[in-house]
Parts: structure tokens; C-alpha cells; sequence
């Protein structure tokens, strides 16, 4: 409960924090660290030292990220749960405890899919910190998302109205808020791990799979009442599909007729889908799937 | 290694969304001519950049093939990193079957050319001879599109 504590002053106070010896040595090219520094150091240790931060280094160590990453998902899952029992409109236990795990989920889902990308992209733009240490800074991320998703719970119940589509929103606004407010914070700490077109480049990457996470997860305030995410249907089934479709056929010189295939359920060289096929069971998509034609 | 690396990378890919798309619609989607759509511009075109480099500039050959290992390998990395991304893309959305998946493939193709091009020009940059290579990025990347859009209309005219 200490360490957890601990972690949660760094992670709200990354400013306050000073880089460890070791980083501090290959930012200032190999040389050691000016006394300065380490007077600087000190000071912050003090600051810490009542929440049980290693004094002589000030922050956890580098070679403890396993740890912090473990207390940091502790902390964004335990935020993020606690966030979701509260935005449901229904009372049932069981379904706050189910939208819990789903928001959870959305945020573990983004976690564990944007690993791959983040190692290619680390690759790719020689990033020297070591793949663990990355892991271990966007775990810290999803830590301050959980932390302020369940701060947000006060004002987020004095402001719902009890409508399902406004208190969706709402909910969902908050969640943006948070995701926001996290990466501004981690703005502020002292180490620096991308360049910011490399850090822009990783935000957009996280940002689409939570959207495309939360999609799936689909942690709705009314299992019967759909909210935001339900647009993107209408965006891949309707004319902007088949716009782009359109294009690429234009592009290669093949401006003709368009072939039935692509034209939804009258499909000629393939079977109709049936609704509950691509909906993947879900009652609200399911009501879409068959307004937009799909077979039931 | 590099180019087996890239096939495997750019197969992989292929083959996550074709299995997706398999399990959902019972079509194939022919991975093996998306790998040959993807690579064919890069492998048909790098052995005249590489004399034309030797020749005009007098470059190392061993230095530029190691350059285009490094970015090959990268690319690779790239695209195979993506493909869960397209597998929990593919799984989640509730796209009616029989459409082609124009955007999944689409994406791969970026998410191969994308890091390939990058590597390569910032390694260029600033040395003698760019001129040709960026001629050379300039027209892989042309000649990459025309074959990728080739490839998608085929796909989305159920001719694959």
C-alpha cells in the first residue's frame, strides 16, 4: 500500500521528480552529474521522503520499471473499475460491475495491442531507452487516466442528468478529459523519451485504438440505448465506403459498373451475412446492422 | 535475411486478415499476391539503384545493401507490429461481411512503406548522391501505389 502510495505522488508530481543518476550521466554526454544536480536531488528526496521514495535517488530506479508497471496497472485498472461503476444509469449490481470490467477492459485492450507498434516505432526511430522503460512510461500514462477517471466520479455525479445519451456523453467526455489531462501532465516530467513528432505519432496510435477499443467493448450507459460509438456503422456500411471504394476503382482505371459483390447483402459470389454474424451478438449493434439491411 | 524478413512481415499481415476475413465470409483473399503487390516495386527496382550508386557516385555497395537491410527490416518490424492491431480492428467492427477490406489491406500497405521511406530518406539526407535517391524513393513510392491500387480495385471488383 506504501509503494502504491509512493508511485502515486511521482506519478502526480513527474516535475517534481528528477531523472536517476544513470540517466543523467548519458544526458550530459558521459559525464557525471553536476554537484548541482545532485543538491538538486537531494532536495527532491526530502520531498519525497514521507511517502517512501529511496532518498538517494530520488524517483524509482530505472531497473525497477517490472515493479512500477505492476503498480501502475494496479492503479489504472483500480481507477478506471471504479470510474465505470459509477456512470451506469442501472442499479443492478451485476451491470455496474460488468461496465467496470468494461472500461477496464477498453483501457487494458489499448495497453497490450499498442505495445507492437510502440517497439516498431522505437526501432525505427533509434530511440536508445530500452523497450521495458517505454512499458513502463505508458503504463504511467494509463495510471494518471485511472487516477483522474476516479476523481472524476464526483463531478461526473453532480452533473448527470439521468438521461442516457447526455450522461454517455458526459462519461465519455470525462474519459477524454482524462486521457488528456494525463498526457499533459507526463508532459511535464523531466525525462524526455521521443522527440514530440515521435510523441504525437504514438498519441494518434493510442488515441485510434482506444477509440477502436471502446468500440469494441462498447460500455454503454443503457445495454438497449446506444450512444456515440454507434456512428462508425453508418460510416463502413453507408456512402463514404463506398466513396473510397469509388476512388481506388477510379485510380486504377476501372470506372465501370460496380460489381455486386461490394453492395452489401445481394451478394452474388458469396453468402448474405446474417446481422448477428457481425455483431458479435451485441442486441444494440444487432438493431443496426438490420436497419442498414443486413440479413437477421 | 532482410528481404525474407520483409516477405515474412508483409505475410504475416496478409495472413491475419485473410484468416479474419475467412472465418467471417468463407473467402480467401489471395495473401500471396498482396505480398508480391507490396514488395515487387522495391525488389525490381533496387538492383539498378544500387549499380547506378556504385557507378555514379561510387558508394559502397556493402554500406548501401546493409542501409537497405536496416530499413527493410524495419518495415517488416513495422507491419508485422500492426498486424494484432488489424486482427482486433477486423474482430470488433461489425463491417458487413462481404466488403472488401479495403482500409485493413490499405493500412499495411502504409504501415510497411511508411517506416521503409523514412529510414531511407533520413539516411540519404545530407549525403552525396541524395538527388538519385530521393528520384529513386520518388518513384518506388509511385510505382508502389499504382501496384497497391491495381491490387485493391481487383479485390474490390471480387477478382482476386
Amino acid at each position: 500500500m506504501k509503494a502504491v502510495i509512493a508511485r502515486l505522488v511521482e506519478l502526480l508530481r513527474p516535475s517534481g521528480a528528477v531523472p536517476s543518476s544513470a540517466f543523467r550521466t548519458s544526458m550530459s554526454g558521459g559525464r557525471p552529474p553536476s554537484r548541482d544536480a545532485d543538491t538538486r536531488v537531494d532536495a527532491d528526496a526530502g520531498l519525497h521522503a514521507d511517502a517512501g521514495v529511496d532518498r538517494d535517488v530520488g524517483i524509482v530506479p530505472e531497473n525497477d520499471s517490472i515493479r512500477t508497471l505492476t503498480t501502475d496497472l494496479l492503479l489504472a485498472l483500480s481507477g478506471l473499475a471504479f470510474f465505470g461503476v459509477w456512470i451506469t444509469s442501472d442499479v443492478s449490481v451485476a451491470w455496474r460491475l460488468w461496465i467496470a470490467l468494461k472500461i477496464a477492459g477498453v483501457f487494458l485492450a489499448t495497453f497490450v495491442l499498442s505495445l507492437a507498434p510502440i517497439y516498431a516505432l522505437k526501432r525505427l526511430f533509434d530511440v536508445e531507452a530500452r523497450f521495458g522503460d517505454l512499458v513502463s512510461v505508458i503504463a504511467a500514462h494509463f495510471a494518471l487516466v485511472g487516477v483522474f477517471a476516479s476523481v472524476a466520479v464526483g463531478p461526473f455525479l453532480l452533473l448527470r442528468r439521468g438521461h442516457a445519451d447526455a450522461d454517455g456523453a458526459l462519461a465519455i467526455a470525462f474519459l477524454a478529459a482524462s486521457v488528456l489531462g494525463s498526457i499533459v501532465v507526463r508532459a511535464r516530467a523531466p525525462r524526455r523519451w521521443f522527440t514530440w513528432r515521435l510523441t504525437a505519432v504514438a498519441v494518434v496510435l493510442t488515441v485510434a485504438l482506444l477509440g477502436q477499443s471502446a468500440w469494441a467493448l462498447r460500455p454503454y450507459m443503457n445495454p438497449t440505448h446506444p450512444t456515440l460509438f454507434q456512428a462508425r456503422l453508418e460510416w463502413f456500411t453507408g456512402s463514404n465506403r463506398r466513396t473510397a471504394e469509388d476512388v481506388i476503382l477510379r485510380l486504377a482505371g476501372r470506372g465501370g459498373a460496380r460489381p455486386e459483390r461490394i453492395q452489401g447483402s445481394e451478394a452474388v459470389d458469396l453468402p448474405a451475412p446474417s446481422a448477428s454474424s457481425v455483431c458479435n451478438g451485441q442486441p444494440e449493434v444487432l438493431e443496426q446492422a438490420q436497419s442498414v439491411g443486413l440479413g437477421g | 535475411m532482410a528481404p525474407l524478413l520483409a516477405v515474412l512481415g508483409v505475410g504475416v499481415f496478409a495472413l491475419v486478415v485473410n484468416v479474419v476475413r475467412y472465418g467471417f465470409a468463407r473467402d480467401w483473399l489471395d495473401p500471396g499476391g498482396y505480398v508480391v503487390a507490396i514488395l515487387k516495386p522495391l525488389f525490381l527496382t533496387v538492383p539498378a539503384y544500387l549499380v547506378l550508386r556504385v557507378v555514379l557516385i561510387g558508394r559502397d555497395v556493402v554500406a548501401e545493401l546493409s542501409l537497405l537491410s536496416r530499413a527493410l527490416a524495419d518495415a517488416a518490424l513495422s507491419v508485422a507490429g500492426f498486424a494484432p492491431v488489424v486482427w482486433f480492428y477486423l474482430v470488433t467492427s461489425p463491417t458487413p461481411t462481404p466488403v472488401f477490406p479495403l482500409f485493413s489491406l490499405g493500412f499495411g500497405a502504409l504501415a510497411f512503406w511508411a517506416p521503409l521511406l523514412v529510414r531511407l530518406g533520413r539516411s540519404i539526407s545530407g549525403t552525396k548522391g541524395r538527388l538519385l535517391s530521393y528520384a529513386w524513393l520518388a518513384s518506388l513510392l509511385l510505382t508502389e501505389t499504382y501496384a497497391m491500387v491495381e491490387w485493391l480495385a481487383s479485390g474490390i471488383e471480387g477478382r482476386l
